[in-house]
């Protein structure tokens, strides 16, 4: 997988408006690293390092980042159809960043602003399922779906408000995802909360193998399930805000990816994380390059992953039927397979 | 236990409680549905917290515990059920491990052998790679057994463990428990089958209206007027020579 992931990151350098060969690649990272003295194509060096590279890096880290967060969930909730936007932090960072683009802020307060709503999200879920009577997990998972609305309807009244000339396009765009404007500073700005969020993840993935089981089991057997819980509950929001602050709304990764690495390697956790992060990078690495390459313009990544996500449930479960652009993407998850089906009529 | 009460703002479930378990002995618990088993039992396993009196396991107060060293004294065995994600037979037993686990450790080659013991014990070694959720009910049930094993306590604690199994795996199972009491380890469990208690119990308590009304060894002390008075339907024994010991019959 490692070796794969290799490949489809020097195809995803290669491959763009602007072709940059293997050889040209090669000379300007060696010029680079080793002080050689190549001569190569003058533009390569501003393509790789100033477009591309920062571009990849941080499909890398957001879709490794977003499997790894929505295996999580899954985990965590007992529940194979929770994503990484379960608590809220997908609609609180896109309603930051609405609110940041209808008062024109510069680029990287916009990140800003949609990270700290991605948290002020998650902290309000928290504090709503915290209070809820009877099982805490279904209140958080309640609390979860009025704070995503509460702020799906705050970016619904910005939109409203906002110019519909330049500042509604801009928001729309934005909220499908896309790393058409993914700079060097973006990977600086994601990379210490994203790491800081996948490190405790991966050191501790055992313990979402018990935590999957139910509170009692996993208290049975030694498990501060409050503590761990909330632990993860921190690290899976940290990602999720991390990555929709500087990307959009990008969905389906966080759900579908650990969906196929358990189909790989089975649903042991030790084994299905590290197997989410390295397939979420290829998945959104190769999702993202055939969006800045299919057209002239660019296509947002969640029209593109949502297409390719149906797609992989073809190959995931035979005798699927989906229906893209159908009312209704009902999902029934069973024994580990994903059934989705289209309209009745279909 | 020392008169130990426990209930909800609503309604009290238990009222001073009182008794005391050795190793070595499967101690069954009767009684009707709702008297506030699995009440006793979230006691015993530290998840309910608020309660009066004293618990304690193998001489310190139950408050003293932390989890992972409560855990390492007492492994909880649920019924037989569906995980929500398709671990192998293998997978479910090793979590049983982790109280021997640090923080950030994963479970090695010395605990994979230790699963393999432990599965080898209640005859699933066969099964270990076999998916959890398509084995057989009892299987399932064995296989929860075999993780408490691994747990290394001596302590188990079961929430009625024949209750979803056919007439056959249920006694297999408390076969199960009655060879691993008498292995020594001090097994608590839950049943609605008087009959279980007479065949493989060493003791019996039996909890109405929230306290103790019997406890002691079965033949001696379960009659038939107390078993009518808990289930509240006639109930004969009868003595049977050939198995040396009282069936009971609802009628």
């Amino acid at each position: 997988m490692i070796v794969l992931l290799l490949i489809v990151v020097l195809a995803a350098i290669s491959i763009g408006q602007y072709a940059v060969t293997p050889f040209d690649m090669i000379k300007s990272i060696s010029n680079r690293l080793f002080d050689t003295a190549f001569q190569y194509d003058v533009n390569t060096d501003t393509i790789l390092y100033r477009v591309r590279l920062p571009r990849i890096l941080l499909g890398i880290l957001i879709g490794s980042g977003l499997s790894c967060a929505g295996a999580t969930y899954q985990g965590l909730f007992q529940n194979p159809m929770v994503s990484p936007d379960l608590l809220g932090a997908s609609w609180g960072a896109g309603f930051g960043a609405a609110l940041g683009l209808l008062f024109a802020l510069p680029y990287v307060w916009i990140s800003v602003i949609a990270f700290a709503f991605g948290l002020l999200a998650v902290y309000l879920t928290y504090f709503v399922g915290a209070h809820c009577k009877g099982s805490k997990k279904l209140g958080f998972i309640l609390g979860g779906i009025m704070i995503g609305s509460l702020f799906s309807a705050g970016v619904s009244y910005i939109k409203l408000a906002a110019d519909p000339m330049d500042t509604l396009p801009a928001i729309t765009y934005w909220l499908m995802g896309s790393l058409a404007s993914a700079r060097p500073s973006d990977v600086y700005l994601v990379i210490v909360p994203m790491l800081a969020g996948m490190i405790p993840i991966v050191l501790m993935r055992w313990r979402i193998n018990l935590l999957s089981l139910g509170d009692a089991e996993a208290r049975s057997m030694g498990i501060q399930v409050k503590k761990t819980r909330l632990i993860f509950i921190c690290c899976a929001t940290l990602i999720t805000s991390a990555a929709v602050s500087v990307s959009g709304m990008i969905g389906w990764v966080g759900l579908v990816i650990p969906h196929l690495s358990r189909m790989l390697v089975g649903s042991d956790n030790r084994h299905v994380i590290p197997m989410s992060l390295v397939m979420g990078a290829i998945y959104l690495l190769l999702v993202d390059t055939v969006a800045r390459t299919i057209a002239t313009i660019e296509i947002p990544l969640g029209i593109l992953t949502a297409v390719f996500a149906l797609s992989d449930c073809d190959i995931q479960q035979s005798g699927v039927w989906t229906e893209v652009g159908g009312i209704v993407v009902g999902s029934l998850y069973e024994r580990g397979s994903i059934w989705l089906y289209g309209p009745k009529n279909s | 236990m020392r008169e130990v009460r426990f209930g909800y703002t609503d309604r009290k479930i238990l009222d001073s409680i009182s008794f005391q378990a050795e190793q070595g002995k499967l101690l069954c618990v009767l009684g009707r549905n709702g008297v506030g088993k699995t009440t006793l039992f979230q006691l015993l396993l530290g998840s309910l917290k608020g309660y009066e009196g004293r618990i304690e396991v193998n001489g310190k107060s139950l408050e003293e515990y932390e989890e992972k060293e409560l855990a390492k004294q007492i492994a909880y065995i649920p019924q037989s059920y569906h995980p929500a994600y398709n671990y192998t037979v293998q997978d479910m037993v090793l979590m049983g491990v982790t109280p021997s686990l640090g923080m950030f450790e994963m479970p090695g080659k010395k605990h994979v052998q230790r699963v393999e013991q432990a599965l080898e014990s209640v005859g699933l070694l066969h099964l270990r790679h076999q998916n959890f959720c398509h084995i057989s009910s009892g299987e399932k049930q064995m296989a929860l057994i075999a993780r408490a094993i691994a747990q290394n306590t001596r302590i188990l604690v079961m929430d009625e463990p024949s209750s979803n199994l056919d007439f056959g795996n249920g006694v297999r199972v408390m076969k199960l428990c009655q060879k691993l009491a008498h292995q020594g380890y001090l097994i608590i469990q839950s049943t609605h089958n008087p009959q279980h208690v007479f065949s493989y119990a060493d003791e019996v308590l039996v909890l109405e209206d929230g306290k103790i009304s019997v406890q002691g060894e079965p033949a001696k002390c379960l009659d038939e007027e107390i078993l009518s008075r808990i289930y509240q339907i006639p109930t004969r024994l009868f003595y049977c020579s050939e198995f040396q010991q009282k069936i009971c019959v609802a009628l």
